[in-house]
C-alpha cells in the first residue's frame, strides 16, 4: 500500500487486517508535515491516531469497520465538525469550535473513516484560487507557484497530494470542480438535495451542495453512497435517492457538446485536451454532437447575483454577540459595535455583502434579483429540453489551465468569467463531475460531464469510462 | 450606475466598514454594472421554478431537548 | 381608520417552527430552550414543522382566506439583537400568493373586515435592559422565544373605531382557541400592531401592543393625538410609532427610514410547499365550526343575534350551551348563560374558574320551564353555582317549595301579561292576580304581603 491507493482499495485492506489503520493514518501525517509548505491544511485531528485503534479494534474482534474503514478522509473548513475548529478561513470565526457534527461527517465516520484534517478554502467559498483565506493560500501540489483552484484549494491539494484519499468540498458555482481541474483529481458537485448541507457553513444556500473529491471516479462514487441520502435535519433532501451503481457503458450515448462552454476563445491548451477526450468518448461508442444552450451568457450574471444576496443575508449572524472573538463591549452601542466587530471579514467577502444589499433592495428588486431567478428557471427549462435528448453534456470544466498565485486577483469580474462552465449545474440543480484528463504544459486539465437531476449514479459510470481511456 | 454614497450607505446598512473607499466603490460598481447586463436576457415572461414539498414530508410536531444553554441572559451592548 | 397586524403565537404546537425546541418556553430559565438552529449557529438549517402549517391554514380558512396554493418562506433581513440570524423568517407575496391565506371577508357586527394576508413566521427573542444611569446600559437577550411559531393577520384598514378593533382582536382569540391553535390568554401570546388615520391623512404604526385591554387603549390615544394635531392644523406625516405601556402614550420610534429596507428575498432552505386538495380538505374536516357559522347556527334556534353573537364568540361558553340546550330549552339557556352566567362572571380568566357545569343548565332551565322556579331565582342559584358550587338540586327543590312568594308573583306577573297591564291602568283589577297567587300557593299566603309585593313589582 501506498499514499496513492484508491480508497475503496484502504478499506479492503484495513477491512481484512493486511494493513492497520493505524498505519495508514501514520503515514498520511507523516505526509501531511512533509507537505506543509503546501498550506494545505487548517487545523488537524489530534485523535486521528487513536480513532485509527479503535478501528483496528474492531477488525481484530471481528466487527464490521464500515465501507471506508481506516481510509483517510479531510474535511473543507467550512462543514461542521465538533472535535476541531471550523474557521471558513476567517479571522469572524477563528477557534470556533461547533458543539456538532455535520451530517457528512457522521455519515463518513460511521463508515470508519478516519478525519485527518480540516482543509483551507477562500474565506467563507467566496473565490476560486483558495488565494483569499486568512491563512494565507494553499499551493498547487503539481506545481507550487500555481494556485490549486477553489474555493476547495485546500481539499483538492489535500486529494492530489496524497495527504488524504477523499476530500469533502462545497460546490456553490464549481467550487469542488474547478480545483479539482486545477490540482488533477475527480470532483463531484451532486444533484441539488442528494446530499445533506447540514453543518455546511451557507454561502449561497440556494444552489450550493456538498461533494465529495478523490483520486480516481470509484472513490468518489463510494464516498457519495456513504454520503448521499435523506436527512431529517436538512428538508431540502426530502427528495433525494440511492446512487445507483454505476458501469452503464458509453456505447450509443448522447452526448452533447455546449457550444457555449467550448468557445473560440477557449484556452488552446485546454481545447487540446478536451478534443482528445470528446474523441475518446466518441471511440467508447457515444455519439456526440454540438448543442447550445443560450442562457449561459447571463449564466455568471445571475449566478452571482443570487450568491451576494444570499451571502449578505447568511453572513448576517456573524455579529459576535452569540458566538466569535474576545472583543470589548464597553462603550458600544449595538450597531456600532456589531459593525466594528465584522470588520474582521476580508475584502472579498465585505465587497460581495455590500452588492449583496444592493441585489435584494427595495430600489432595485426587480433589476437584478427577480431576473436572476427568472435565467435561472430559463436555463433548467432549457437543460433539461436537452436531457431529453441527451444522456450527458459535456464542457472543458475551467476554461483556462491553472495560473499562478497572485494573476488574477485585481480584477472581480475578469475572475467571474473563469466559472462560465461550473455555473450551469448549480443554477438547474443538476450533478456534474470533474475528470482530470490530461495536462497543458505540465499543469492539470479537467473535463466536465452532467447529468439529468438524480442520475448521480449514471453519471458517475460516465466518468468512470472518460477516465478509463485517459493515456 | 449607483453612487459612491449610495455604496457608502449600503455598507452602513450591512454593518461593514470600508477601509479603501474608493477601491470598494470601484470594485462595487463593476460587479452591479455587470449584474446589468441580465436586462438584455430577455426573460420577463419567465415563470421562477422552485423546488416543492407536500406537508406530509414536512417534520411532524415533536419536542426534543438540545440540552444546550446556560441558564443566563446574553449580554449585547446597549441599543441607541 | 385603522387596521390591524395581530401576531399570535400557536401555543397549542410541541415545538417551535423551525427546530425541536418547546413552542411554550414560560416559565424556564434564560437561554435553555435553544438549539444550534433557533441559536443561528452557522451551518443549521430550519426544518419547517407540519403542524404549524396545518394550524396556520385552519386559522386563514377560519376567516374565510384563501389558502396558498404554494407555500413559499422569504428572509426579512435586518439587525437586531432579539435575531440569531440577523434576518427573520416570514412570509411575503412576491412572486404570487405564496402565503398561507389571503383575501378574506369576515363580518363582524354588520361590518365587513377585509384580511389582507395570513401568515406564519418566526418570532424573535426577548429583551431586557440593565445597568446605567437610564437602566438601559446592556441589552440582555433570552432566545427562549425565538423561532416560536407566529400567525399573522393583516387586515385593510376596515375598523372605524377602537371598540371594533377590540372586538375583532377576542373574536381572533376564540378562533384559535377553538381550533386549539393557541392559548390566546398566555402573557404575550397575542400582540398587536394597528395602523391609524384620521380625516384623510398619511397612516401612522403602532407597534409594541401586548394586550387586548391595551390595544383600545392605545388606538384611543393615537386618534386623539391625530385629531388634536389636525384641529391645530398640522398634518400628519407617515411615521412608527411605539406604545409605552407604562406612561400610556405613543411615542415615535428610533429606527430611521433607511433601516426599513428588509431586502425580502426566498429562503432557499425551506422548499415550497404543495397545499395538495387533500391537505387542505383534511385541514377543513378537523376544523371545528367556526365562530361565524355558530352564531348563524344560533340564531336558527330563534336566539335574539346580539345574544347568538355574544355566545358564539365565547369557546367555554359554547360548550356549556352546546351540552346543556334541547331544541325547546335553547333561547332559556342561552340568556342564562349570557346575562346570568357572565353577568356574574365577567372575565374569561372567572368563567375559566367558575364550579358550573353544564347539567347544571339544563337542570335549571327544566326547573324554569317546569314552573317550579322562577327566572329571578334562577338567577341566583346560577350565581351561588358558578362561585361556590353546591348541590344544585337542593337549591332548585328548597326555591321551589319554600313558597317564595315574590317568586310566586313574580311568575304570575309573567304569565298574565294582559292581566298585569290591566292591573296597571285600573288598580281594582289587581285582586284577579292577587287571586292567581292565592290559587298557586293552595292559600298560604298572606293576603297583605302578595298584595304589596304585586303593586311593587307592576311598578319595576
Ligand atoms: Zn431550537
Amino acid at each position: 500500500m501506498d499514499l496513492d491507493t484508491p480508497a475503496h482499495e484502504i478499506a479492503g485492506m484495513v477491512s481484512a487486517g493486511m494493513v492497520s489503520a493505524e498505519e495508514v493514518i501514520e503515514r498520511t501525517l507523516e505526509r501531511m508535515r512533509q507537505t506543509e509548505h503546501l498550506n494545505i491544511f487548517i487545523s488537524t485531528n489530534p485523535c486521528a491516531i487513536s480513532e485509527a485503534r479503535r478501528i483496528d479494534d474492531m477488525v481484530r474482534t471481528g466487527s464490521d469497520p464500515g465501507r471506508l474503514a481506516g481510509v483517510p478522509v479531510s474535511i473543507k473548513d467550512n462543514i461542521c465538525t465538533r472535535t476541531m475548529p471550523t474557521t471558513c478561513a476567517s479571522r469572524m470565526l477563528e477557534g470556533y469550535v461547533s458543539p456538532y457534527e455535520a451530517t457528512v461527517v457522521e455519515r463518513l465516520r460511521r463508515e470508519g473513516a478516519i478525519i485527518v484534517g480540516k482543509t483551507n478554502l477562500d474565506e467563507f467559498a467566496m473565490g476560486l484560487t483558495t488565494e483569499f483565506s486568512v491563512y494565507g493560500p494553499t499551493l498547487n501540489p503539481r506545481n507550487p507557484r500555481y494556485v490549486p483552484g477553489g474555493s476547495s484549494g485546500g481539499s483538492a491539494a489535500s486529494v492530489a497530494a496524497g495527504a488524504a484519499a477523499i476530500s469533502m468540498g462545497s460546490d456553490t458555482g464549481g467550487s469542488v470542480r474547478n480545483p479539482a481541474s486545477f490540482c488533477g483529481v475527480a470532483g463531484f458537485k451532486p444533484t441539488y438535495g442528494m446530499v445533506s448541507r447540514y453543518g455546511l457553513v451557507s454561502y449561497a444556500n440556494s444552489i450550493e451542495q456538498v461533494g465529495p473529491l478523490a483520486r480516481t471516479i470509484p472513490d468518489l462514487a463510494l464516498a457519495m453512497r456513504v454520503i448521499a441520502g435523506p436527512d431529517p435535519r436538512d428538508g431540502t433532501t426530502a427528495g433525494a435517492r440511492p446512487v445507483s451503481d454505476t458501469g452503464d457503458g458509453m456505447d450509443g450515448k448522447r452526448i452533447g457538446i455546449v457550444e457555449q462552454m467550448a468557445p473560440d476563445s477557449l484556452h488552446r491548451g485546454v481545447r487540446a485536451v478536451f478534443e482528445r477526450a470528446v474523441s475518446g468518448l466518441e471511440s467508447l461508442g457515444a455519439i456526440c454532437e454540438a448543442v447550445s444552450l443560450e442562457m449561459v451568457d447571463y449564466s455568471v450574471a445571475a449566478y452571482y447575483t443570487i450568491t451576494s444576496t444570499e451571502a449578505g443575508s447568511n453572513l448576517a449572524r456573524y455579529d459576535n454577540i452569540r458566538y466569535g472573538y474576545g472583543l470589548d463591549r464597553e462603550g458600544y452601542e449595538f450597531h456600532r459595535y456589531v459593525t466594528a466587530s465584522r470588520d474582521r471579514f476580508g475584502p472579498e467577502v465585505k465587497r460581495r455583502i455590500i452588492a449583496g444589499g444592493f441585489v435584494p433592495s427595495a430600489g432595485y428588486t426587480g433589476r437584478y434579483f427577480l431576473k436572476a431567478l427568472k435565467v435561472k428557471s430559463r436555463l433548467a427549462r432549457e437543460v433539461n429540453r436537452l436531457f431529453g435528448t441527451y444522456d450527458y453534456l459535456v464542457s472543458p470544466t475551467v476554461p483556462v489551465p491553472p495560473f499562478r498565485l497572485g494573476e488574477m486577483l485585481d480584477d472581480p469580474v475578469g475572475l467571474f468569467q473563469l466559472d462560465i462552465n461550473t455555473v450551469t449545474a448549480n443554477l438547474t440543480g443538476k450533478p456534474a463531475v470533474s475528470v482530470p484528463c490530461g495536462t497543458h504544459d505540465g499543469l492539470p486539465v479537467g473535463v466536465q460531464l452532467m447529468a439529468d437531476s438524480f442520475r448521480d449514479g449514471p453519471l458517475l459510470g460516465a466518468a468512470r469510462a472518460l477516465e478509463g481511456i485517459v493515456p | 450606475m449607483v453612487t459612491e454614497e449610495e455604496i457608502t450607505e449600503m455598507a452602513a446598512m450591512m454593518r461593514i466598514t470600508i477601509d479603501d473607499h474608493a477601491e470598494y466603490v470601484d470594485k462595487v460598481q463593476r460587479m452591479l454594472d455587470y449584474f446589468g447586463m441580465l436586462d438584455s436576457a430577455g426573460v420577463d415572461d419567465e415563470e421562477v421554478l422552485a423546488q416543492e414539498v407536500t406537508p406530509a414530508q414536512l417534520r411532524a410536531d415533536e419536542h426534543h431537548k438540545y440540552g444546550m444553554g446556560t441558564g443566563d441572559h446574553i449580554r449585547a451592548p446597549r441599543l441607541g | 381608520m385603522i387596521g390591524l397586524e395581530i401576531h399570535c403565537q400557536l401555543t397549542g404546537l410541541n415545538s417551535k417552527l423551525f427546530c425541536p425546541c418547546r413552542a411554550d418556553y414560560r416559565g424556564m430559565e434564560p437561554n435553555t430552550n435553544v438549539c444550534p438552529v433557533c441559536m443561528g449557529l452557522p451551518g443549521t438549517l430550519p426544518l419547517l414543522n407540519a403542524a404549524a402549517v396545518r394550524s396556520a391554514a385552519a386559522i386563514a380558512m377560519s376567516l374565510n382566506c384563501a389558502p396558498g396554493e404554494r407555500l413559499a418562506f422569504f428572509r426579512k433581513n435586518y439587525f437586531y439583537p432579539d435575531l440569531p440570524k440577523n434576518f427573520q423568517i416570514t412570509q411575503y407575496d412576491a412572486y404570487g400568493h405564496t402565503s398561507v391565506g389571503g383575501r378574506g371577508v369576515v363580518r363582524l357586527d354588520d361590518r365587513d373586515i377585509r384580511i389582507t394576508r395570513v401568515q406564519l413566521e418566526e418570532d424573535p427573542g426577548r429583551l431586557s435592559y440593565e445597568g446605567g444611569a437610564d437602566g438601559r446600559a446592556t441589552t440582555l437577550v433570552d432566545y427562549n422565544r425565538a423561532g416560536v411559531a407566529l400567525v399573522e393577520v393583516v387586515t385593510e384598514p376596515d375598523f372605524e373605531d377602537p371598540r371594533q378593533a377590540r372586538d375583532f382582536m377576542n373574536m381572533l382569540a376564540d378562533t384559535v382557541e377553538s381550533l386549539g391553535a393557541a392559548d390566546p390568554h398566555l402573557d404575550g401570546a397575542m400582540r398587536a400592531d394597528g395602523n391609524v388615520s384620521v380625516r384623510g391623512g398619511d397612516k401612522v404604526e403602532i407597534k409594541n401592543i401586548n394586550s387586548f385591554h391595551d390595544l383600545e387603549k392605545a388606538l384611543h390615544f393615537e386618534i386623539t393625538r391625530q385629531n388634536s394635531l389636525c384641529d391645530a392644523g398640522r398634518t400628519i406625516v407617515q411615521e412608527t410609532r411605539h406604545w409605552d405601556e407604562r406612561r400610556r402614550i405613543t411615542i415615535p420610534s428610533r429606527t430611521k427610514e433607511a433601516e426599513l429596507d428588509y431586502r425580502y428575498f426566498l429562503e432557499g432552505d425551506i422548499p415550497w410547499v404543495a397545499m395538495d386538495d387533500d391537505t387542505v380538505r383534511q385541514i377543513r374536516e378537523a376544523m371545528p365550526e367556526s365562530v361565524m357559522s355558530r352564531r348563524d347556527r344560533y340564531i336558527q334556534y330563534g336566539i335574539a343575534p346580539q345574544v347568538a353573537a355574544v355566545l358564539a364568540a365565547d369557546a367555554l361558553c359554547c360548550r356549556l350551551f352546546e351540552e346543556s340546550h334541547t331544541d325547546r330549552t335553547a333561547k332559556l339557556i342561552a340568556n342564562l348563560i349570557t346575562t346570568d352566567f357572565m353577568g356574574v362572571m365577567d372575565t374569561r380568566e372567572k368563567r375559566a374558574h367558575s364550579r358550573l357545569q353544564a347539567g347544571h343548565l339544563s337542570a335549571l332551565a327544566g326547573a324554569i320551564d317546569g314552573g317550579s322556579i322562577t327566572r329571578s331565582q334562577a338567577r341566583t342559584i346560577l350565581a351561588r353555582l358558578s362561585r361556590d358550587g353546591g348541590d344544585m338540586g337542593a337549591m332548585i327543590r328548597e326555591a321551589g317549595t319554600s313558597g317564595d312568594l315574590a317568586g310566586v308573583v313574580e311568575r304570575v306577573i309573567q304569565e298574565e301579561p294582559e292581566a298585569a297591564e290591566r292591573a296597571r291602568t285600573n288598580p281594582p283589577t289587581i285582586n284577579h292576580l292577587v287571586g292567581m297567587v292565592m290559587r298557586k300557593t293552595r292559600g298560604s299566603a298572606d293576603p297583605q304581603e302578595t298584595l304589596r309585593l304585586i303593586r311593587k313589582a307592576l311598578e319595576e
